[in-house]
């Protein structure tokens, strides 16, 4: 009884977080251009650079390092009732899935491809477990779900999934739009598995990727639009899943044969 | 069961602050009216406490509450639920983005906490993340390649 009483008494912290999304809200999506680069900002970004600096100006006392721990239970309630949005919507689509062929599906695990080149980077740049959290795959909300749920809010690993969204939902279509250029400018895939493969992000990713396909294959704009949409949704219904039974085994595994042939150079 | 019971007085008093918070973004962000948002959220919350309960009372550890919410709510919309209608309509009356605002807001004080470790991260985390996004569409659209080649589609 008396952790029911703790979470309600922190009426500050609540209130602060009240605050902060309906101005989020009121701000709305901005988007920023810098010649060619655009930059969009969304209300989920705006309230949690809200609470950062209300948090920073520490004489405000408003938010403190007191209230990590039921900031972080109501995260995982949060991330819970988005699990079951998600979960809402991919189970109203199961049907396009099943339509859309074997190849759409299969090509999804590539999600796990991200952990052979990015983990090793970000142990060589020196990371401990943050490189758990960043590396399992292209992390999304359900990612951040599953990190939460699985190492806690405080945890390093949290720290990486956090920041690989963070720089993801803010940089990630610029990226997404030139890998995709430059992988069918080279020849490296075929322009209609490079719309499958743009779909892997987040939808913001796969728009500015599937954009700099139509302009250079005009002609396929239907059918890459198509593959791109159903792979979107299929990485978002496996991404759990395929987090908890292979992604993240996979790369505790890697996680630690690698850090034994680094300390044995290092020796 | 024990522990289902120590913790549902916070879970719940937890899920109402939640409702609260995603309901006034749905309205104030996303013009949907207080009584549309209202019974998308209270299904989503009961999936949540569904999720929650299950994983109190299954004891396989590694399916955590996070995938049986997912299990539930995929279950409940899919073409074989009854009710699927109904709560594909409801919950399509509450935005994706209603619900991440309040969480970031929270996940804004754990930042703050933890600022001089992320700051410590800075550009290599930029780094990675590239290489992240960039791994994943690469490996996924060879795989792409692969699997038509196999099933010639």
């Amino acid at each position: 009884m008396e952790k029911k009483a703790s979470i309600l008494k922190e009426y500050r912290l609540h209130l602060t977080i009240l605050f902060a999304s309906i101005l989020a809200e009121l701000i709305g999506t901005k988007v920023f251009s810098i010649s060619d680069i655009s930059i969009a900002l969304s209300p989920l970004i705006w309230s949690m650079i809200i609470v950062f600096i209300i948090y920073m100006i520490k004489p405000l006392k408003l938010v403190t390092e007191k209230d990590a721990p039921n900031s972080n239970l109501m995260m995982g309630i949060g991330l819970s009732l988005l699990m079951a949005k998600l979960g809402v919507t991919s189970g109203a689509s199961l049907e396009q899935i099943k339509d859309a062929g074997v190849a759409l599906v299969l090509q999804n695990f590539g999600n796990l491809g991200t952990i052979l080149l990015a983990l090793p980077l970000a142990l060589i740049l020196g990371m401990k477990r943050e490189a758990v959290g960043m590396s399992h795959a292209l992390s999304r909300e359900a990612n951040v779900g599953l990190i939460q749920d699985t190492y806690g809010g405080e945890s390093a690993e949290f720290r990486g999934v956090m920041a690989v969204y963070i720089v993801g939902t803010l940089f990630g279509p610029i990226v997404m739009s030139v890998l995709s250029s430059v992988a069918i400018a080279l020849g490296i895939v075929s322009p209609l598995a490079a719309s499958m493969g743009v779909g892997a992000g987040s939808a913001s990713m796969m728009t500015a990727g599937l954009a700099s396909l139509i302009e250079a294959y005009p002609h396929l704009e239907a059918q890459m639009t198509a593959f791109a949409g159903l792979s979107n949704l299929i990485s978002s219904v496996i991404a759990i899943p395929l987090g908890v039974f292979l992604g993240l085994p996979l790369t505790e595994f890697l996680y630690d044969k690698l850090t034994k042939i680094f300390r044995r150079r290092s020796a | 069961m024990e522990k289902l019971r120590e913790n549902i007085d916070t879970l719940l008093a937890a899920l109402v602050l939640s409702i609260i918070f995603s309901l006034i973004c749905n309205v104030v962000g996303y013009d949907i009216g207080l009584a549309e948002s209202l019974p998308g959220l209270l299904i989503l919350a009961g999936m949540s406490l569904a999720g929650f309960v299950l994983s109190y009372i299954v004891p396989i550890k590694k399916i955590s509450s996070v995938l049986w919410i997912s299990f539930v709510s995929i279950f409940l919309a899919s073409p074989i639920s009854p009710v699927s209608e109904q709560i594909i309509y409801h919950v399509g009356n509450v935005s994706l983005m209603a619900l991440c605002t309040p969480i970031l807001a929270y996940a804004g004080v754990l930042v703050g906490k933890d600022w001089a470790a992320f700051k410590e991260l800075g550009f290599k985390a930029v780094l990675v993340s590239i290489v992240v996004i960039a791994g994943t569409f690469l490996v996924s659209s060879m795989l792409g390649d692969f699997f038509m080649m196999i099933f010639g589609s």
